[in-house]
């Protein structure tokens, strides 16, 4: 039943293991041995044997389900070294986890080298159709969890205290951080500016991107040169793009005033000026996100089946009746994606902010303030508290949005 | 019939007019970027600008491989990227497999939270998040560099519509010819992948490598900088430096450009399949 090229790794596995119990699991100023290590006080080979024995036996019974809890067991095992900081604290001492990787030694990799083989081994082993789906989300629920899931709560949590990550002490505050939030004008004016900011980037960068997609789609030729010159832009980073804007938009010798001056307008101070500053950040965004969305709506066009087109043709609709009556419709789903996630992401704004005008000049944008209070204030409760209300305001949009769109397609 | 063909003539120069005009626009800055890195630092601040450099000189490139490690941030990126690309191609088509393929209890709930968890921004989970990886000891460290980019519930669901497509007699001839449920994930399902997977890739490369928020709060030494904190680093540290700070953000977007220029396909279909699947 079981491949001879999998027992060799098993069983390599149990060996590995086998010869970590005696060799060194950390080494600095003193070295730790696996019996150095306890959990719940027993030490760590008292565990570590049975759970390989029996793991042993699950194997050569064929208990393939068996086998991998096992050897998950193991592997876990050898990771618990890592957060029984009490006890490799004589080898190093530091409180992190990570520096743990620098005293550890070959038996602690050895363990976990063998507590893989096996892992995999098991994992080969794998028939069982019922069980299979739920190893195969496991990798994906996890990083979810850990990145998603687990911060979300923890965010609801904090926003109910004070919660400086310098201090220990964090009290629990009530809704004191949300009385706050909806008392602070600047934290509204904020969202306001974030909001001025949307209704800019959106319907600028929806028209261009529709005006030029449908001429791409419209020539007879050269259609993927410009394709490709429109999505450029959108390539390159944030980060990178914000300097070369912030030498152009520069009010002494940027080539934005240059070209002004050849017009003989007068210098404008572009991202100085609290009546500009935002709309010139706007344009940059424009600018850097309308090639997506040409690439999306060119998508959309050209799902359009042709003969659709044509026998609007024949039936005498003119270009403009066309583009109203058949194509704007068909586009719907595309325009309606495109609207919806750039509008998440318009209010979201952060990165150009930070690099162009550092939140002056009335561009103080909400994640921009929440990231302030976070991170340089370390008003952490109250930033927390601010990005929930944010995300309430986003979500709340989403579904106007999402509503309205299906009412118009239900038309 | 003849006035009809020349109002068409004129209807396709007025496109292509436009088209170009817009082409300039896009492509301006960059061009300007490009030759601004070739002029010295007296050159730059003439009003009104020179287009042309008086010489092509690459003497700002070596200066700012001088004053910052940038080979460093260059090699991090590269890493950080790599190693979340590949994570995330891996996780996510496991669980699309078992989204698209397999029947099991709690596959909608799952399903439904996880669309759920979709909605959140990241400026809510990230102020938990870095109070997470700040006591967990993993500021200035890689890890925290490469997980954000790792997973992704958007690449799990692109995956798993492309997956609903492979025909079941394959799973089932491979199950036959004593094939593990994991063995037919590598032999069935990952080779009928190639399109989404290349699409995915893309799309995962271009944010993880352009990606600026994120490690700009977890990153705070040299050793572990990207290239984008690079840039920043260097117009926070050397604010009056111009040309040098204009050459590191062209140091920081070649790489990507001639990525794109190569893989252009790639990457507008990677764009047309996440955007419409997604």
């Amino acid at each position: 039943m079981v491949s001879g090229k999998r027992k060799v790794m098993f069983f390599t596995g149990i060996l590995l293991m086998a010869l970590s119990l005696f060799l060194p699991f950390a080494s600095g100023k003193e070295s730790l041995m696996a019996w150095d290590f306890s959990l719940a006080g027993v030490s760590l080979p008292f565990i570590m044997v049975p759970l390989a024995l029996a793991c042993i036996a699950a194997f050569t019974f064929g208990k393939v389900f068996l086998t991998l809890a096992l050897s998950l067991a193991l592997l876990l095992l050898d990771l618990a070294c890592l957060f029984s900081k009490e006890q490799w604290k004589p080898a190093l001492k530091s409180k992190f986890f990570l520096d743990f990787f620098k005293v550890a030694g070959a038996g602690w990799y050895l363990l976990a080298a063998g507590a893989l083989l096996i892992v995999v081994a098991a994992i080969t082993l794998f028939r069982d159709r019922k069980r299979a789906p739920y190893l195969f989300l496991l990798p994906m629920l996890a990083g979810i969890g850990f990145l998603t899931f687990f911060p979300a709560l923890f965010a609801l949590f904090i926003s109910f205290r004070r919660w400086n990550i310098l201090i220990a002490n964090k009290p629990f505050v009530g809704l004191a951080n949300f009385e706050k939030a909806f008392s602070d004008e600047y934290f509204w004016r904020s969202i306001w500016i974030s909001f001025k900011y949307a209704l800019g980037v959106i319907p600028a960068k929806i028209l261009i991107a529709f005006f030029f997609a449908f001429l791409i789609y419209a020539i007879p030729k050269f259609k993927g040169f410009f394709r490709v010159v429109y999505f450029l832009p959108t390539v390159t980073s944030v980060v990178a793009v914000s300097v070369i804007w912030n030498w152009i938009y520069n009010p002494y010798y940027g080539v934005a005033n240059y070209v002004l001056s050849v017009f003989g307008a007068p210098p404008v101070n572009w991202l100085g000026d609290p009546k500009t500053a935002i709309w010139a950040v706007a344009a940059v965004a424009v600018w850097r996100g309308v090639g997506y969305d040409i690439i999306i709506f060119l998508a959309g066009l050209n799902d359009i089946p042709r003969t659709t087109v044509e026998a609007s043709q024949i039936d005498g609709a003119n270009g403009w009746q066309r583009l109203r009556y058949i194509l704007i419709p068909l586009m719907k789903p595309s325009l309606v994606f495109v609207f919806i996630t750039s509008t998440i992401g318009a209010i979201q704004v952060f990165s150009e902010i930070y690099m162009m005008t550092g939140g002056n000049a009335e561009t103080k944008t909400a994640v921009y303030y929440i990231w302030e209070y976070g991170f340089s204030r370390l008003q952490m409760g109250y930033a927390s508290t601010m990005s929930l209300i944010l995300f309430a305001i986003i979500l709340t949009i989403s579904l106007i949005q999402m509503r309205v769109t299906r009412l118009l397609k239900e038309e | 019939m003849a006035s009809r063909r020349t109002s068409k003539v004129v209807l396709y120069t007025l496109a292509y007019v436009l088209l170009i005009i817009f082409a300039f626009i896009m492509l301006m800055p960059f061009v300007w970027m490009l030759l601004s890195t070739f002029k010295d630092q007296r050159e730059l601040f003439e009003f009104p600008p020179k287009f042309l450099p008086k010489k092509f000189s690459l003497n700002n490139y070596i200066e700012v491989f001088k004053t910052v490690p940038f080979v460093r941030y260059y090699l991090n990126s590269l890493l950080v990227t790599f190693t979340s690309v590949v994570l995330n191609l891996f996780s996510s088509s496991l669980a699309g497999f078992a989204f698209a393929k397999y029947r099991f209890r709690g596959r909608e709930i799952i399903f439904k939270v996880i669309l759920g968890a979709m909605m959140i921004p990241f400026p809510v989970t990230i102020i938990p998040l870095y109070i997470m990886v700040y006591d967990l000891g993993l500021v200035d460290s890689y890890f925290a560099l490469i997980m954000t980019g790792s997973v992704s519930i958007f690449g799990t669901f692109l995956m798993r519509q492309f997956i609903v497509n492979i025909p079941d007699d394959l799973l089932d001839a491979a199950r036959i010819d004593g094939s593990s449920e994991f063995g037919t994930y590598v032999r069935i399902i990952l080779p009928n992948l190639r399109a989404p997977l290349s699409a995915l890739a893309v799309f995962s490369f271009m944010s993880t490598w352009n990606a600026f928020l994120w490690p700009l709060l977890v990153v705070n030494d040299d050793s572990h900088r990207t290239v984008q904190l690079g840039v920043q680093f260097f117009t926070q540290r050397y604010g009056d430096l111009i040309h040098l700070q204009i050459t590191a953000a062209a140091m920081a977007i070649i790489p990507i450009i001639v990525l794109y220029l190569f893989l252009q396909r790639q990457f507008i279909q990677g764009i047309t399949m996440t955007g419409l699947k997604g």
